[in-house]
């Protein structure tokens, strides 16, 4: 069994718990996932109340709804990362703001919220991570550039086009062949 | 093999960027291929660690206290009445007041689940049978398609068959003296294997009272015109005869039309009013 499998059973048990409304296991999983649910936020919103408030939501969501989750939808932190994401954007449309990921420099962000290390260790620890990881700091700048804006931007396909000023085709292609650089390393992982 | 196509669906659906009206299609495809469900679960973890790479912020040190605070509030309302509940002895009366209520209110919870539940299977069908639906009326398109372009293949085939066979002509009138038969197009198709031919004709007007058109084949073997049948023509001066001569021809070097009092005769005994030879 590998680390991430038991991660991945560990926030399985997390979400039964909160399911039965265990506060205890509320502030466990606020511990576990806090960092990435406003590390989200503050990446489609800044930081700042809009992204607290998200975190809130999020958390509350997650103890009304712990009980709907079931593993055809990924494993707990891909269920919890997309409900952080879609929140955040819906707080986004409200406000009827830009994304901080449109920024032109993402080191722009506010440097009032406080940094934390190597997140990704805390909740994903394993050697497919690490090879993820190791992609990720290679990969081309317009593919990440693409990728970062596809997930956090709200922005549709053409709308990303348009504001990179490339035809859809090529953004298409681009976000293609970067996710799949990416993941070049588990494929060969698998094979070996 | 996954295509291109596959890979950058694939891509989009894991980042949450593929569009609503091409999910239902993806997922379909996606429980038809493991292969491409290897992919989306790699490609989710490559979200993953993008999402915790791109930003490493930590949330303000107050939020989880008011997280906490804010659920325990959710909680509170009930535990108090729990408590409540608990420590004083009600009546039966009581009791049945407190029942009534709650037993409704857990019969529509259960009522609303269930029907939430079906309402979802519904839909799931629906989806499946309206694609089903979609898919199966391609198909009765495409096939249409198909047999209109080989029945205009058929038509074509016959046409140049009947054409190979057989014999054209185009009659006029006999000469510009020959009255009102001034038809726009008189065509006979002979096929000389089969023994039958048909005339086909527009603007001819109506013979008289009394009189019939009758059509003859020249043979130079016969010796003589070899009658074809009498016909009519329809209101609107058109006529569409499929004919076979009263005898066998050899050669349809010629196709006439003549108008008879009465009825059919052996020979011709009226005037001709058109003729032409074969092409």
């Amino acid at each position: 069994m590998t680390d991430s499998t038991l991660i991945t059973e560990a926030d399985c048990a997390l979400l039964e718990r909160l399911a039965r409304q265990d506060s205890s296991a509320m502030s466990e999983a606020y511990d576990r996932f806090s960092g990435v649910v406003y590390s989200i936020a503050c990446r489609v919103l800044r930081p700042g109340a809009e992204a607290e408030d998200v975190v809130q939501e999020v958390f509350i969501k997650l103890w009304n709804r712990a009980a709907a989750y079931n593993r055809s939808l990924g494993t707990p932190l891909t269920w919890i990362i997309t409900m952080s994401r879609n929140q955040a954007i819906d707080k986004l449309r409200s406000l009827q703001r830009r994304s901080a990921v449109l920024l032109e420099h993402p080191e722009d962000l506010p440097e009032s919220a406080e940094k934390e290390e190597t997140q990704t260790h805390a909740v994903l620890d394993d050697e497919k991570a690490a090879l993820i990881r190791q992609a990720l700091h290679v990969l081309p700048r317009d593919q990440k550039h693409a990728i970062e804006l596809a997930f956090f931007s709200g922005l549709t396909q053409m709308e990303i086009a348009e504001h990179l000023k490339e035809p859809l085709g090529t953004v298409k292609a681009r976000i293609r062949r970067g996710m799949l650089r990416l993941r070049q390393p588990l494929a060969e992982l698998r094979e070996a | 093999m996954l295509t291109e196509h596959q890979e950058e669906q694939a891509s989009l659906y894991a980042l949450d960027l593929l569009p609503e009206s091409e999910v239902a299609a993806f997922q379909r495809d996606l429980l038809a291929k493991p292969e491409l469900q290897q992919l989306v679960e790699d490609l989710r973890l490559c979200r993953e660690v993008v999402v915790l790479e791109s930003t490493t912020l930590r949330p303000p040190d107050h939020l989880k206290s008011s997280i906490l605070q804010a659920i325990h509030e959710s909680k509170a309302p009930l535990s108090k009445k729990t408590a409540q509940a608990t420590t004083s002895k009600p009546s039966s009366l009581t009791l049945l007041r407190l029942a009534v209520p709650w037993s409704l209110a857990a019969c529509l919870t259960l009522l609303a689940v269930w029907l939430q539940h079906e309402g979802q299977t519904r839909q799931i069908v629906l989806n499946r049978l309206n694609a089903e639906n979609l898919a199966q009326r391609k198909t009765i398109t495409e096939l249409r398609e198909k047999t209109e372009t080989l029945n205009a293949n058929i038509a074509q085939l016959e046409s140049r068959n009947l054409v190979q066979a057989g014999t054209i002509a185009q009659l006029r009138a006999t000469s510009p003296q020959a009255g009102p038969w001034t038809p726009s197009t008189v065509s006979v198709l002979w096929d000389k294997t089969r023994q039958e031919g048909l005339l086909v004709l527009s603007q001819m007007p109506a013979a008289e009272p009394g009189k019939i058109y009758q059509l003859w084949v020249i043979d130079p073997e016969a010796g003589g015109p070899i009658s074809a049948g009498t016909f009519e023509v329809q209101a609107d001066g058109s006529a569409r005869i499929l004919f076979r001569p009263s005898q066998r021809i050899r050669q349809a070097a010629q196709f006439a039309v003549s108008l008879e009092e009465g009825g059919a005769k052996e020979q011709p005994q009226g005037p001709v009013i058109l003729a032409g030879a074969g092409l």
